[in-house]
Protein backbone atom coordinates (compact mmCIF):
# COMPACT_ATOMS: atom_id res chain seq x y z
CA UNK A 1 0.00 0.00 0.00
CA UNK A 2 3.16 2.41 0.73
CA UNK A 3 4.38 2.27 -2.59
CA UNK A 4 0.69 2.41 -4.51
CA UNK A 5 0.11 5.73 -2.25
CA UNK A 6 3.75 7.13 -3.67
CA UNK A 7 2.57 6.45 -7.14
CA UNK A 8 -0.78 7.98 -6.48
CA UNK A 9 0.94 11.31 -4.76
CA UNK A 10 3.23 11.63 -8.07
CA UNK A 11 -0.13 11.19 -10.16
CA UNK A 12 -1.64 13.82 -7.90
CA UNK A 13 1.55 16.55 -8.27
CA UNK A 14 1.29 15.74 -12.08
CA UNK A 15 -1.81 16.39 -12.46
CA UNK A 16 -1.54 18.99 -9.93
CA UNK A 17 1.13 21.07 -12.16
CA UNK A 18 -1.13 20.49 -14.93
CA UNK A 19 -4.21 22.32 -13.73
CA UNK A 20 -2.31 24.98 -11.86
CA UNK A 21 -0.10 25.78 -14.74
CA UNK A 22 -3.47 26.17 -17.41
CA UNK A 23 -5.80 29.28 -16.57
CA UNK A 24 -9.18 28.24 -15.93
CA UNK A 25 -8.30 24.63 -15.63
CA UNK A 26 -9.29 23.99 -11.52
CA UNK A 27 -8.61 20.98 -9.99
CA UNK A 28 -12.00 21.10 -8.47
CA UNK A 29 -13.11 20.27 -12.31
CA UNK A 30 -10.41 17.29 -12.23
CA UNK A 31 -12.30 15.86 -9.01
CA UNK A 32 -15.66 16.07 -10.60
CA UNK A 33 -14.35 13.70 -13.24
CA UNK A 34 -13.18 10.80 -10.27
CA UNK A 35 -17.09 9.20 -9.51
CA UNK A 36 -17.38 8.65 -13.31
CA UNK A 37 -13.86 6.69 -13.37
CA UNK A 38 -14.78 5.22 -10.49
CA UNK A 39 -15.61 1.99 -11.65
CA UNK A 40 -12.57 2.20 -14.01
CA UNK A 41 -10.63 2.31 -10.22
CA UNK A 42 -12.26 -0.24 -8.52
CA UNK A 43 -11.60 -2.69 -11.56
CA UNK A 44 -7.51 -1.29 -11.62
CA UNK A 45 -8.30 -2.61 -8.03
CA UNK A 46 -7.17 0.91 -6.62
CA UNK A 47 -7.92 1.46 -2.86
CA UNK A 48 -9.49 4.37 -1.51
CA UNK A 49 -6.67 5.84 -0.01
CA UNK A 50 -5.13 5.83 -3.30
CA UNK A 51 -7.61 7.86 -4.37
CA UNK A 52 -7.85 9.98 -1.30
CA UNK A 53 -3.97 10.27 -1.63
CA UNK A 54 -4.07 12.01 -5.19
CA UNK A 55 -6.59 14.26 -4.22
CA UNK A 56 -4.73 15.78 -1.21
CA UNK A 57 -1.54 16.04 -3.42
CA UNK A 58 -3.05 17.52 -6.95
CA UNK A 59 -5.00 20.39 -4.46
CA UNK A 60 -1.61 21.11 -2.38
CA UNK A 61 0.42 21.03 -5.78
CA UNK A 62 -2.03 23.36 -7.86
CA UNK A 63 -1.92 25.74 -4.80
CA UNK A 64 2.14 25.87 -5.15
CA UNK A 65 2.06 26.29 -8.84
CA UNK A 66 -1.04 28.24 -9.44
CA UNK A 67 1.00 31.30 -9.03
CA UNK A 68 2.71 31.07 -11.98
CA UNK A 69 0.46 31.89 -14.15
CA UNK A 70 -0.98 34.60 -11.87
CA UNK A 71 2.28 36.27 -11.29
CA UNK A 72 3.89 36.07 -14.83
CA UNK A 73 0.68 36.05 -17.03
CA UNK A 74 -2.11 38.05 -14.93
CA UNK A 75 -4.25 34.95 -15.18
CA UNK A 76 -5.25 34.37 -11.78
CA UNK A 77 -8.03 32.33 -10.12
CA UNK A 78 -9.74 33.07 -6.82
CA UNK A 79 -7.10 31.94 -4.75
CA UNK A 80 -4.40 34.16 -6.27
CA UNK A 81 -5.71 37.04 -7.68
CA UNK A 82 -4.70 39.44 -4.74
CA UNK A 83 -0.96 38.16 -5.92
CA UNK A 84 -1.60 39.29 -9.36
CA UNK A 85 -0.69 43.32 -8.72
CA UNK A 86 2.26 42.69 -6.41
CA UNK A 87 3.44 39.98 -8.03
CA UNK A 88 3.35 42.19 -11.42
CA UNK A 89 5.05 44.85 -9.32
CA UNK A 90 8.12 42.54 -9.50
CA UNK A 91 7.74 41.44 -12.29
CA UNK A 92 8.04 44.68 -13.78
CA UNK A 93 11.30 45.18 -11.60
CA UNK A 94 12.87 42.03 -13.01
CA UNK A 95 12.06 40.12 -10.17
CA UNK A 96 9.11 37.45 -11.43
CA UNK A 97 11.61 34.70 -10.00
CA UNK A 98 11.73 36.07 -6.66
CA UNK A 99 7.95 36.77 -6.46
CA UNK A 100 6.91 33.42 -7.30
CA UNK A 101 10.14 31.75 -4.69
CA UNK A 102 8.01 34.27 -1.78
CA UNK A 103 4.77 33.16 -2.72
CA UNK A 104 6.20 29.25 -3.06
CA UNK A 105 8.22 29.77 0.79
CA UNK A 106 5.00 30.85 2.07
CA UNK A 107 3.14 27.64 0.79
CA UNK A 108 6.30 25.41 2.35
CA UNK A 109 6.38 27.17 5.41
CA UNK A 110 2.90 27.63 6.59
CA UNK A 111 2.79 23.79 5.75
CA UNK A 112 5.36 23.66 8.22
CA UNK A 113 3.32 25.31 10.12
CA UNK A 114 0.28 23.37 9.73
CA UNK A 115 2.05 19.98 10.65
CA UNK A 116 3.48 21.40 14.15
CA UNK A 117 0.41 22.69 15.15
CA UNK A 118 -2.41 20.85 13.86
CA UNK A 119 -2.84 19.58 17.44
CA UNK A 120 -3.54 23.09 18.72
CA UNK A 121 -6.04 22.92 15.64
CA UNK A 122 -8.19 20.11 16.48
CA UNK A 123 -8.63 21.40 19.79
CA UNK A 124 -9.44 24.91 18.90
CA UNK A 125 -11.43 24.90 15.56
CA UNK A 126 -14.08 23.07 16.97
CA UNK A 127 -14.59 25.49 19.73
CA UNK A 128 -14.77 28.64 17.42
CA UNK A 129 -16.65 27.16 15.14
CA UNK A 130 -19.38 26.89 17.48
CA UNK A 131 -18.69 30.25 18.90
CA UNK A 132 -18.91 32.28 15.65
CA UNK A 133 -21.66 30.10 13.54
CA UNK A 134 -24.29 32.20 14.90
CA UNK A 135 -22.85 35.21 13.75
CA UNK A 136 -21.60 34.19 10.46
CA UNK A 137 -23.32 37.20 8.55
CA UNK A 138 -22.53 39.22 11.59
CA UNK A 139 -18.82 39.38 11.45
CA UNK A 140 -18.72 39.45 7.47
CA UNK A 141 -20.30 42.53 7.68
CA UNK A 142 -17.58 43.80 9.87
CA UNK A 143 -15.02 42.13 7.70
CA UNK A 144 -16.44 44.05 4.64
CA UNK A 145 -16.78 47.56 6.52
CA UNK A 146 -13.16 47.24 7.44
CA UNK A 147 -12.07 46.58 4.63
CA UNK A 148 -14.08 49.34 2.94
CA UNK A 149 -12.52 52.12 5.98
CA UNK A 150 -8.99 50.85 5.44
CA UNK A 151 -9.18 53.27 1.87
CA UNK A 152 -8.91 56.42 3.86
CA UNK A 153 -9.81 58.49 1.41
CA UNK A 154 -13.54 59.68 0.74
CA UNK A 155 -13.43 59.00 -3.46
CA UNK A 156 -11.95 55.67 -3.12
CA UNK A 157 -14.04 54.47 -0.37
CA UNK A 158 -17.25 55.65 -2.61
CA UNK A 159 -15.80 53.62 -5.51
CA UNK A 160 -15.03 50.63 -2.89
CA UNK A 161 -18.54 50.29 -2.12
CA UNK A 162 -19.25 50.64 -5.91
CA UNK A 163 -17.41 47.89 -6.54
CA UNK A 164 -18.09 45.75 -3.59
CA UNK A 165 -21.76 46.41 -4.43
CA UNK A 166 -21.85 45.84 -8.26
CA UNK A 167 -19.79 43.00 -8.00
CA UNK A 168 -22.22 41.23 -5.30
CA UNK A 169 -25.00 42.20 -7.28
CA UNK A 170 -23.00 40.07 -10.08
CA UNK A 171 -22.45 36.93 -7.29
CA UNK A 172 -26.44 37.26 -6.31
CA UNK A 173 -27.47 37.02 -10.13
CA UNK A 174 -24.90 34.47 -11.14
CA UNK A 175 -24.39 32.02 -8.19
CA UNK A 176 -27.35 30.18 -7.67
CA UNK A 177 -29.13 31.09 -11.06
CA UNK A 178 -28.23 27.91 -12.88
CA UNK A 179 -26.81 30.42 -16.00
CA UNK A 180 -23.67 27.99 -15.53
CA UNK A 181 -23.15 25.03 -14.37
CA UNK A 182 -21.66 25.78 -10.09
CA UNK A 183 -18.29 24.31 -10.66
CA UNK A 184 -17.72 26.36 -13.62
CA UNK A 185 -19.35 29.38 -12.88
CA UNK A 186 -16.60 31.40 -10.77
CA UNK A 187 -14.29 30.57 -13.92
CA UNK A 188 -15.81 33.68 -15.97
CA UNK A 189 -16.09 35.82 -12.93
CA UNK A 190 -12.92 35.36 -11.31
CA UNK A 191 -11.02 35.77 -14.50
CA UNK A 192 -13.04 39.20 -15.22
CA UNK A 193 -13.05 40.76 -11.82
CA UNK A 194 -9.07 39.92 -11.56
CA UNK A 195 -7.26 39.01 -15.02
CA UNK A 196 -8.67 40.36 -17.81
CA UNK A 197 -8.73 44.29 -16.17
CA UNK A 198 -4.45 43.63 -15.53
CA UNK A 199 -3.96 41.99 -19.23
CA UNK A 200 -5.95 45.00 -20.53
CA UNK A 201 -4.01 47.36 -18.54
CA UNK A 202 -0.84 45.67 -19.67
CA UNK A 203 -2.03 46.40 -23.30
CA UNK A 204 -2.87 49.94 -22.64
CA UNK A 205 0.18 51.00 -21.45
CA UNK A 206 2.28 48.81 -23.74
CA UNK A 207 4.43 47.61 -20.67
CA UNK A 208 7.00 44.63 -21.52
CA UNK A 209 8.52 42.01 -19.36
CA UNK A 210 12.57 43.90 -18.68
CA UNK A 211 15.23 40.88 -18.64
CA UNK A 212 14.98 39.44 -15.35
CA UNK A 213 17.10 38.56 -12.47
CA UNK A 214 18.56 34.70 -12.47
CA UNK A 215 19.80 34.38 -8.79
CA UNK A 216 17.81 34.57 -6.14
CA UNK A 217 18.57 37.22 -3.65
CA UNK A 218 18.35 36.77 0.34
CA UNK A 219 15.17 37.08 1.89
CA UNK A 220 15.13 37.50 5.36
CA UNK A 221 14.17 34.55 6.95
CA UNK A 222 11.83 36.63 9.36
CA UNK A 223 9.48 38.04 7.09
CA UNK A 224 9.47 34.78 5.63
CA UNK A 225 8.21 33.64 9.55
CA UNK A 226 5.94 36.43 10.06
CA UNK A 227 4.43 35.94 6.54
CA UNK A 228 3.57 32.20 7.48
CA UNK A 229 2.58 32.93 10.61
CA UNK A 230 -0.12 35.41 9.78
CA UNK A 231 -1.36 33.33 6.78
CA UNK A 232 -2.05 30.42 9.23
CA UNK A 233 -3.67 32.46 11.19
CA UNK A 234 -5.59 34.13 8.75
CA UNK A 235 -6.40 30.51 7.37
CA UNK A 236 -7.95 29.69 10.30
CA UNK A 237 -10.15 32.39 9.92
CA UNK A 238 -11.16 31.56 6.38
CA UNK A 239 -11.76 27.51 7.08
CA UNK A 240 -14.59 28.89 9.40
CA UNK A 241 -15.65 31.44 7.56
CA UNK A 242 -18.01 31.19 4.43
CA UNK A 243 -17.59 33.30 1.54
CA UNK A 244 -14.18 35.00 2.52
CA UNK A 245 -11.51 34.12 0.23
CA UNK A 246 -7.78 34.01 0.83
CA UNK A 247 -8.02 37.24 -0.67
CA UNK A 248 -9.86 39.00 2.32
CA UNK A 249 -8.23 36.72 5.08
CA UNK A 250 -4.57 38.11 3.63
CA UNK A 251 -5.51 41.48 4.26
CA UNK A 252 -6.87 41.57 6.65
CA UNK A 253 -4.46 40.07 8.31
CA UNK A 254 -1.83 42.48 6.93
CA UNK A 255 -4.44 45.36 7.65
CA UNK A 256 -4.52 44.22 11.27
CA UNK A 257 -0.65 43.89 11.82
CA UNK A 258 -0.49 47.09 10.25
CA UNK A 259 2.40 45.81 7.70
CA UNK A 260 1.96 46.35 4.16
CA UNK A 261 5.33 44.78 2.76
CA UNK A 262 4.69 43.66 -0.82
CA UNK A 263 6.76 40.70 0.12
CA UNK A 264 5.41 39.58 3.47
CA UNK A 265 1.90 40.02 1.57
CA UNK A 266 3.39 37.33 -1.52
CA UNK A 267 4.66 35.19 0.92
CA UNK A 268 0.93 35.27 3.01
CA UNK A 269 -1.01 35.26 0.39
CA UNK A 270 0.98 31.93 -0.57
CA UNK A 271 0.70 30.59 2.65
CA UNK A 272 -3.15 31.07 2.79
CA UNK A 273 -3.60 29.81 -0.43
CA UNK A 274 -1.95 25.83 0.82
CA UNK A 275 -3.56 26.47 4.20
CA UNK A 276 -6.32 26.69 3.55
CA UNK A 277 -6.24 23.67 0.99
CA UNK A 278 -5.47 21.72 4.32
CA UNK A 279 -7.82 23.50 6.69
CA UNK A 280 -10.51 22.51 4.77
CA UNK A 281 -9.92 19.31 4.44
CA UNK A 282 -9.37 19.34 8.37
CA UNK A 283 -12.57 20.60 8.82
CA UNK A 284 -13.93 16.64 7.58
CA UNK A 285 -12.44 15.88 11.34
CA UNK A 286 -13.16 18.97 13.19
CA UNK A 287 -16.18 20.84 12.24
CA UNK A 288 -18.05 17.75 10.11
CA UNK A 289 -18.00 19.88 6.90
CA UNK A 290 -16.79 19.95 3.44
CA UNK A 291 -15.17 23.55 2.87
CA UNK A 292 -13.57 22.64 -0.58
CA UNK A 293 -13.95 20.71 -4.02
CA UNK A 294 -10.86 18.52 -2.56
CA UNK A 295 -12.71 18.06 1.13
CA UNK A 296 -16.13 17.38 -0.72
CA UNK A 297 -14.41 14.27 -3.10
CA UNK A 298 -12.89 12.98 -0.30
CA UNK A 299 -16.15 13.14 1.63
CA UNK A 300 -17.73 11.08 -0.87
CA UNK A 301 -15.02 8.58 -1.20
CA UNK A 302 -14.75 8.18 3.33
CA UNK A 303 -17.45 8.62 5.51
CA UNK A 304 -15.57 8.86 8.58
CA UNK A 305 -12.42 11.04 8.73
CA UNK A 306 -10.55 9.40 11.37
CA UNK A 307 -7.31 10.48 13.26
CA UNK A 308 -5.41 8.09 10.77
CA UNK A 309 -6.72 10.16 8.04
CA UNK A 310 -4.98 13.28 9.53
CA UNK A 311 -1.81 11.79 9.73
CA UNK A 312 -2.55 10.69 5.93
CA UNK A 313 -3.18 14.12 5.32
CA UNK A 314 -0.30 15.75 6.61
CA UNK A 315 2.30 12.88 5.62
CA UNK A 316 0.50 13.76 2.15
CA UNK A 317 0.75 17.27 2.31
CA UNK A 318 4.47 17.56 3.37
CA UNK A 319 5.49 15.22 0.54
CA UNK A 320 3.34 16.83 -2.02
CA UNK A 321 4.40 20.34 -0.91
CA UNK A 322 8.41 19.95 -0.46
CA UNK A 323 8.21 18.40 -4.33
CA UNK A 324 5.86 20.66 -6.04
CA UNK A 325 7.76 23.67 -4.20
CA UNK A 326 11.22 22.65 -5.99
CA UNK A 327 9.37 21.71 -9.44
CA UNK A 328 7.85 25.53 -9.17
CA UNK A 329 10.55 27.30 -9.08
CA UNK A 330 12.28 25.09 -12.05
CA UNK A 331 9.14 25.30 -13.90
CA UNK A 332 8.70 28.87 -13.57
CA UNK A 333 12.46 29.83 -14.29
CA UNK A 334 11.64 28.22 -18.01
CA UNK A 335 8.51 30.10 -18.21
CA UNK A 336 10.08 32.99 -17.16
CA UNK A 337 13.05 32.93 -20.04
CA UNK A 338 10.61 32.04 -22.61
CA UNK A 339 8.04 35.01 -22.12
CA UNK A 340 10.90 37.34 -22.20
CA UNK A 341 11.69 36.35 -25.67
CA UNK A 342 8.27 37.85 -26.96
CA UNK A 343 7.32 41.70 -26.36
CA UNK A 344 4.91 41.42 -23.33
CA UNK A 345 2.10 43.01 -24.85
CA UNK A 346 2.08 40.18 -27.52
CA UNK A 347 1.74 37.46 -24.55
CA UNK A 348 -0.47 39.30 -22.89
CA UNK A 349 -2.82 39.61 -26.20
CA UNK A 350 -2.29 35.71 -26.49
CA UNK A 351 -3.18 35.27 -23.29
CA UNK A 352 -6.26 37.21 -23.22
CA UNK A 353 -7.57 35.52 -26.38
CA UNK A 354 -6.81 32.19 -24.47
CA UNK A 355 -9.02 33.07 -21.38
CA UNK A 356 -11.73 33.79 -23.80
CA UNK A 357 -11.31 30.67 -26.30
CA UNK A 358 -11.32 28.82 -22.58
CA UNK A 359 -14.24 30.60 -20.94
CA UNK A 360 -16.32 29.94 -24.25
CA UNK A 361 -15.21 25.94 -24.60
CA UNK A 362 -16.33 25.87 -20.66
CA UNK A 363 -19.17 27.66 -20.23
CA UNK A 364 -20.20 29.06 -23.79
CA UNK A 365 -22.20 32.29 -24.45
CA UNK A 366 -23.44 32.75 -21.16
CA UNK A 367 -20.23 32.39 -19.67
CA UNK A 368 -19.00 35.25 -22.09
CA UNK A 369 -21.56 37.50 -20.91
CA UNK A 370 -20.38 36.70 -16.90
CA UNK A 371 -16.85 37.83 -18.01
CA UNK A 372 -17.42 40.50 -19.85
CA UNK A 373 -19.55 42.05 -17.16
CA UNK A 374 -17.13 40.96 -14.33
CA UNK A 375 -13.94 42.24 -16.36
CA UNK A 376 -15.99 45.98 -16.44
CA UNK A 377 -16.46 45.66 -12.90
CA UNK A 378 -13.08 44.12 -12.37
CA UNK A 379 -11.56 47.38 -14.08
CA UNK A 380 -12.90 50.07 -11.63
CA UNK A 381 -10.69 49.06 -9.01
CA UNK A 382 -7.22 49.61 -11.06
CA UNK A 383 -8.33 52.49 -13.09
CA UNK A 384 -9.63 54.39 -9.33
CA UNK A 385 -6.59 53.36 -7.62
CA UNK A 386 -8.39 50.91 -4.75
CA UNK A 387 -7.83 47.09 -3.37
CA UNK A 388 -9.10 44.66 -6.00
CA UNK A 389 -10.30 42.55 -3.19
CA UNK A 390 -13.38 44.55 -2.88
CA UNK A 391 -14.60 42.76 -6.00
CA UNK A 392 -14.51 39.51 -3.54
CA UNK A 393 -18.52 41.25 -3.24
CA UNK A 394 -19.13 38.62 -5.88
CA UNK A 395 -18.89 35.54 -3.23
CA UNK A 396 -19.55 37.95 0.20
CA UNK A 397 -22.81 39.53 -0.50
CA UNK A 398 -24.39 36.51 -1.47
CA UNK A 399 -22.92 34.39 1.71
CA UNK A 400 -24.15 37.25 4.24
CA UNK A 401 -27.71 37.31 2.59
CA UNK A 402 -27.98 33.04 3.25
CA UNK A 403 -26.98 33.69 6.41
CA UNK A 404 -29.89 36.70 7.03
CA UNK A 405 -32.04 34.08 5.85
CA UNK A 406 -32.39 35.82 2.50
CA UNK A 407 -32.88 33.59 -0.39
CA UNK A 408 -32.98 34.35 -4.25
CA UNK B 1 16.61 32.40 2.60
CA UNK B 2 17.41 32.29 -0.48
CA UNK B 3 16.74 29.75 -3.25
CA UNK B 4 19.26 27.00 -2.05
CA UNK B 5 18.06 27.29 1.37
CA UNK B 6 14.10 26.87 0.00
CA UNK B 7 15.00 23.59 -1.55
CA UNK B 8 16.68 22.31 1.18
CA UNK B 9 13.72 23.08 3.57
CA UNK B 10 11.28 21.22 0.70
CA UNK B 11 13.52 18.08 0.15
CA UNK B 12 13.52 17.64 3.94
CA UNK B 13 9.69 18.75 4.07
CA UNK B 14 9.20 15.55 1.63
CA UNK B 15 11.54 13.17 3.90
CA UNK B 16 9.61 13.97 7.08
CA UNK B 17 6.37 13.52 4.76
CA UNK B 18 7.46 10.22 3.73
CA UNK B 19 8.73 8.77 7.27
CA UNK B 20 4.92 9.57 8.96
CA UNK B 21 3.36 8.51 5.61
CA UNK B 22 5.38 4.84 6.23
CA UNK B 23 4.41 4.72 9.44
CA UNK B 24 0.62 5.63 8.58
CA UNK B 25 -0.12 3.05 5.95
CA UNK B 26 -0.44 0.58 8.24
CA UNK B 27 -3.39 1.75 10.44
CA UNK B 28 -5.28 2.91 7.10
CA UNK B 29 -8.66 1.38 7.55
CA UNK B 30 -12.00 1.66 5.74
CA UNK B 31 -15.07 1.92 7.49
CA UNK B 32 -16.10 -1.26 8.70
CA UNK B 33 -20.57 -1.82 8.65
CA UNK B 34 -23.02 -4.28 9.42
CA UNK B 35 -24.87 -6.03 6.61
CA UNK B 36 -28.19 -4.95 8.06
CA UNK B 37 -27.01 -1.09 8.22
CA UNK B 38 -25.73 -0.57 4.44
CA UNK B 39 -28.50 1.58 3.04
CA UNK B 40 -28.34 3.77 -0.27
CA UNK B 41 -26.97 6.17 1.60
CA UNK B 42 -23.83 4.18 1.28
CA UNK B 43 -24.10 4.27 -2.52
CA UNK B 44 -20.71 5.25 -3.57
CA UNK B 45 -18.89 5.10 -0.33
CA UNK B 46 -16.37 2.68 0.29
CA UNK B 47 -16.80 0.40 3.42
CA UNK B 48 -16.10 -3.17 4.97
CA UNK B 49 -18.75 -5.48 5.60
CA UNK B 50 -18.13 -9.26 6.84
CA UNK B 51 -20.72 -11.82 6.74
CA UNK B 52 -21.62 -15.96 5.56
CA UNK B 53 -21.47 -16.67 1.85
CA UNK B 54 -25.05 -17.85 1.09
CA UNK B 55 -25.24 -18.24 -2.79
CA UNK B 56 -22.08 -18.37 -4.86
CA UNK B 57 -22.10 -17.86 -8.41
CA UNK B 58 -19.24 -17.70 -11.63
CA UNK B 59 -20.46 -16.10 -14.73
CA UNK B 60 -18.61 -17.17 -17.86
CA UNK B 61 -16.65 -13.91 -17.85
CA UNK B 62 -14.77 -15.52 -14.79
CA UNK B 63 -16.83 -12.76 -12.37
CA UNK B 64 -18.19 -13.95 -8.95
CA UNK B 65 -21.38 -12.96 -8.01
CA UNK B 66 -21.63 -13.53 -4.14
CA UNK B 67 -24.61 -13.17 -1.23
CA UNK B 68 -23.21 -12.50 1.28
CA UNK B 69 -25.69 -12.74 4.62
CA UNK B 70 -25.78 -11.84 8.59
CA UNK B 71 -28.47 -12.76 10.77
CA UNK B 72 -31.84 -11.89 8.28
CA UNK B 73 -29.77 -9.43 6.17
CA UNK B 74 -27.91 -10.30 2.75
CA UNK B 75 -26.60 -8.10 0.60
CA UNK B 76 -24.84 -8.38 -3.03
CA UNK B 77 -21.32 -8.55 -3.87
CA UNK B 78 -19.68 -9.12 -7.01
CA UNK B 79 -15.24 -10.08 -7.99
CA UNK B 80 -14.68 -8.88 -11.31
CA UNK B 81 -12.64 -10.82 -13.17
CA UNK B 82 -10.03 -8.44 -13.92
CA UNK B 83 -9.88 -7.67 -9.98
CA UNK B 84 -9.96 -11.62 -8.65
CA UNK B 85 -6.86 -12.09 -10.86
CA UNK B 86 -4.79 -9.36 -9.06
CA UNK B 87 -5.65 -10.29 -5.30
CA UNK B 88 -5.40 -13.49 -6.39
CA UNK B 89 -1.71 -13.57 -4.46
CA UNK B 90 -3.43 -12.90 -1.63
CA UNK B 91 -6.37 -14.91 -1.54
CA UNK B 92 -7.84 -17.07 -4.51
CA UNK B 93 -11.67 -15.52 -4.74
CA UNK B 94 -12.41 -18.76 -6.97
CA UNK B 95 -12.17 -21.03 -3.80
CA UNK B 96 -14.77 -19.15 -1.76
CA UNK B 97 -17.26 -21.60 -0.82
CA UNK B 98 -20.70 -21.32 0.00
CA UNK B 99 -21.06 -20.64 4.21
CA UNK B 100 -17.18 -19.62 4.30
CA UNK B 101 -17.35 -16.34 6.55
CA UNK B 102 -15.76 -13.46 4.87
CA UNK B 103 -14.85 -10.00 4.68
CA UNK B 104 -15.35 -7.55 1.29
CA UNK B 105 -14.01 -4.27 0.92
CA UNK B 106 -15.15 -1.95 -1.69
CA UNK B 107 -18.29 0.92 -3.47
CA UNK B 108 -21.60 0.19 -2.48
CA UNK B 109 -23.62 0.48 -5.70
CA UNK B 110 -26.62 0.28 -7.02
CA UNK B 111 -27.88 -2.37 -9.87
CA UNK B 112 -31.22 -3.07 -11.20
CA UNK B 113 -32.68 -1.16 -7.49
CA UNK B 114 -30.59 -3.55 -5.51
CA UNK B 115 -27.42 -2.54 -3.51
CA UNK B 116 -24.65 -3.90 -4.01
CA UNK B 117 -20.41 -4.02 -2.95
CA UNK B 118 -18.21 -3.75 -6.08
CA UNK B 119 -15.08 -5.67 -4.18
CA UNK B 120 -11.63 -4.92 -4.41
CA UNK B 121 -10.38 -6.67 -1.85
CA UNK B 122 -11.95 -10.01 -0.06
CA UNK B 123 -10.39 -12.17 2.59
CA UNK B 124 -11.88 -14.72 5.10
CA UNK B 125 -13.21 -13.44 8.71
CA UNK B 126 -10.15 -14.36 11.33
CA UNK B 127 -13.02 -13.40 13.90
CA UNK B 128 -15.43 -16.78 12.95
CA UNK B 129 -13.80 -19.81 13.56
Amino acid sequence: MFLEILFFIFLGITLGIISGLLPGLHVNTIYLLIPLFSAFFIDLNISVYGLITFIISAAITSTIVDFIPSIFLGAPEEATALSVLPGHRLLLQGKGLEALFLTTSGGVFTTLLFFVLTPLLLFILPIIHSLLKFYIAFVLLVICFFMILTEKNKERIFFSVLVFLLSGSLGIITLNSGILPENFVLFPIFTGLFGIPTLLLSLKHKSNIPPQEEVIFNTERKLIFSGSIKAFFASILLGLLPGVGVAQATVLTQELTKKKDPREFLISVGGVNTAVALISILSLYTVKRARSGAAIAIRNLLENFTIYDILLLISVSLISVGISAILTLYIGNKILKFIQKFPYSKISLIILILLFFLCFIFTGLNGILILLVSTSIGIIAPLSKIKRSHSMGVLIIPVILFYLGINF
Amino acid sequence: MNEKNLRNTAIITSLVGLIILFFVVSNLKIKEREVSSISTDDINNYIKTCGEISERKISKNGHIFLKLKERDASINAVIFNSTAQKIKNEIDPYLIKKYDNVCVYGKVNLYNGNLEIICNKVEFNKNVP
